[in-house]
């Protein structure tokens, strides 16, 4: 059984639809993207998972539990970063930490925690929140997150002001932390990031989850592109095209979709006297894929 | 329950306000006695030397700020998605918020006892105030009214804080209504000269409820056409109603 079960739920305001039939699941030790574009409902769900948001219909269960705007004690065992840190201006880190583990019978130990979410630095030490630096508070927000020792954790947007290097950490964290066991739902706008860290995406727009799938799904149909350069570019075209391929013309660049590797390409130009000039492999990734998604449910919508 | 206060209660000392305001009560009727010789009498000691408006506007901001700042600081979230329900977040700050008040008065009233011992000391509150009080017993009472008063305008702030989103405004109102009190009795009284109906009004028995226990019911009735049982039963009405529609607000409100 899952651990998070997300079933047919929708939040309808009058007539219109903010999650219309939302159903996907979260497995435990799994790290899964929720993604979409902007205003697509990827904060709704989080709101409506996290009991700060009521839904019209459908079920949410965690853990065997269920979990609604009124019956949420499910949540024990679910730590959440919704948005934005939050952090009251005149406590500590530590301070952070107390507060929040005063309502948990087994929190994290605040060493460790404090030593793994790097806020155990001289930076932090006994200044106030309020003099933090906003990737600081985002460090501190996910070690609130976390302080519960949670089966699940539910992140938005948690690299927001973080520098690359606390990217990084932050995904390893996240990693050593789902080979532990705990599952993660994580939306971010940086779809990069995103693609490293996560086993399995839900794409989401308009409210409607249009994709769930294991990450390496996302890519199987145009895993790869190429970026050729010949002598003859207007030539090289109508011929690579003449191989069942897909051929863009991007600024004197030839973007081709379709060869199983680049040594088909070599064979087809040698055999027409064609010199490559330059030839490219370029790994697909998550923000292009979403995108042509999206470009596909816009037109399968309209 | 216990939690969520405990983790109120250790918010609350965390915050420097809390403690500078509690300052604040303690050193004021010292500094009134010890600048403005002319008050080192026991009618001054009585109103907690002039600190009641004080009390007044700490109290009234401490209820505005409990449950919006929450929301100003964005940690409404992690408080409503946890395993307690809204109503014990709620109860929780409502308690919390009486302790500062009770905290407030204790502060001035100790401030008050140092300011006697020291620029009073001969200041008796066995004194004939009224035909049958003391200045002891006239301190109790006014005590007793100051907590009501607090308690009614405070729900009141915490009502509109939750209705408008803001602070700001329900603590003009609390303000207004706290020190404001010509204005209100002018108002209240023309309100009941209006329409009988009106004396049923909030303003009428939150002056009402200031002047329970001194003000005998006949008193009472030729100026409000209420009686002592009617304001006490009104007032907690009042008081259930107020709370009642600011935790409506707040158990439906989507964060």
């Amino acid at each position: 059984m899952a651990l998070l079960e997300v079933k047919n739920v929708t939040k309808q305001y009058g007539h219109k639809k903010v999650m219309d039939s939302v159903t996907f699941n979260v497995e435990a030790g799994h790290i899964v993207g929720l993604i979409g574009p902007n205003g697509a409902g990827k904060s709704t769900t989080m709101r409506a998972i996290t009991g700060l948001m009521s839904y019209t219909s459908g079920n949410i269960q965690f853990d065997g539990q269920p979990i609604t705007f009124e019956q949420h004690t499910a949540l024990d065992k679910v730590g959440n970063l919704i948005e934005y840190p939050a952090i009251y201006p005149n406590l500590t880190a530590l301070d952070h930490l107390k507060l929040y583990a005063m309502d948990t019978p087994s929190p994290a130990n605040f060493d460790d925690l404090m030593r793994r979410t790097q806020i155990d630095g001289e930076n932090f030490g006994k200044r106030k929140a309020k003099k933090f630096s906003l990737g600081m508070k985002q460090r501190l927000g996910i070690a609130i997150a976390l302080i519960r020792n949670p089966k699940m954790v539910i992140l938005d947007e948690p690299m927001n002001g973080l520098d690359p290097q606390s990217v990084h950490d932050l995904r390893e964290l996240i990693r050593s932390l789902a080979d532990e066991g705990v599952a993660f739902l994580i939306s971010s706008h940086l779809l990069d990031e995103l693609q490293k860290l996560v086993d399995d995406v839900v794409i989401i727009n308009d409210g409607k989850i249009i994709k769930t799938s294991p990450i390496a799904a996302v890519f199987e149909h145009d895993q790869v592109h190429y970026q050729l350069v010949t002598n003859d570019n207007i030539l090289a075209m109508p011929i690579l095209v003449d191989q069942g391929w897909q051929v863009e013309d991007e600024n004197g660049q030839l973007l081709i979709t379709g060869p199983t590797g680049p040594q088909d390409i070599i064979t087809v130009l040698n055999q027409h006297n064609l010199t490559i000039e330059g030839l490219n492999t370029v790994q697909a990734n998550l923000e292009q894929s979403l995108l042509e998604l999206l470009s596909t449910n816009d037109t399968e919508g309209k | 329950m216990l939690t969520l206060l405990k983790q109120e209660l250790f918010k609350a000392h965390k915050q420097n306000r809390l403690w500078i305001w509690l300052l604040l009560a303690f050193i004021f009727p010292i500094a009134v006695l010890a600048v403005f010789k002319g008050t080192r009498n026991v009618e001054r000691l009585v109103g907690f030397g002039g600190g009641i408006p004080y009390i007044y506007l700490a109290a009234i901001i401490y209820s505005a700020l409990s449950i919006s700042q929450e929301f100003t600081f964005g940690t409404i979230r992690p408080l409503l998605s946890r395993r307690f329900n809204r109503l014990s977040i709620f109860i929780s700050k409502i308690v919390l918020n009486f302790i500062v008040y009770i905290g407030l008065v204790v502060s001035a009233f100790i401030g008050t006892i140092i300011a006697k011992l020291i620029f009073v000391p001969k200041a008796d509150f066995g004194k004939q105030m009224t035909d049958t009080l003391t200045a002891g017993q006239l301190w109790g009472i006014d005590t007793i009214h100051l907590f009501l008063e607090i308690i009614f305008i405070s729900a009141l702030v915490i009502m509109i804080t939750n209705i408008v989103k803001s602070s700001g405004a329900a603590i003009g109102l609390g303000v207004v209504l706290s020190i404001g009190t010509p204005i209100i009795s002018s108002i209240s009284l023309s309100l009941i000269q209006l329409a009988p109906i009106l004396k049923w009004n909030p303003l009428t028995i939150l002056i009402g409820s200031s002047m329970l226990g001194i003000t005998p019911d006949t008193t009472l009735n030729a100026i409000f056409h209420l009686n002592s049982m009617s304001i006490i039963i009104a007032y907690i009405v009042y008081i259930v109603l107020f709370y009642g529609i600011a935790y409506y607000i707040f158990r439906k409100r989507s964060v």
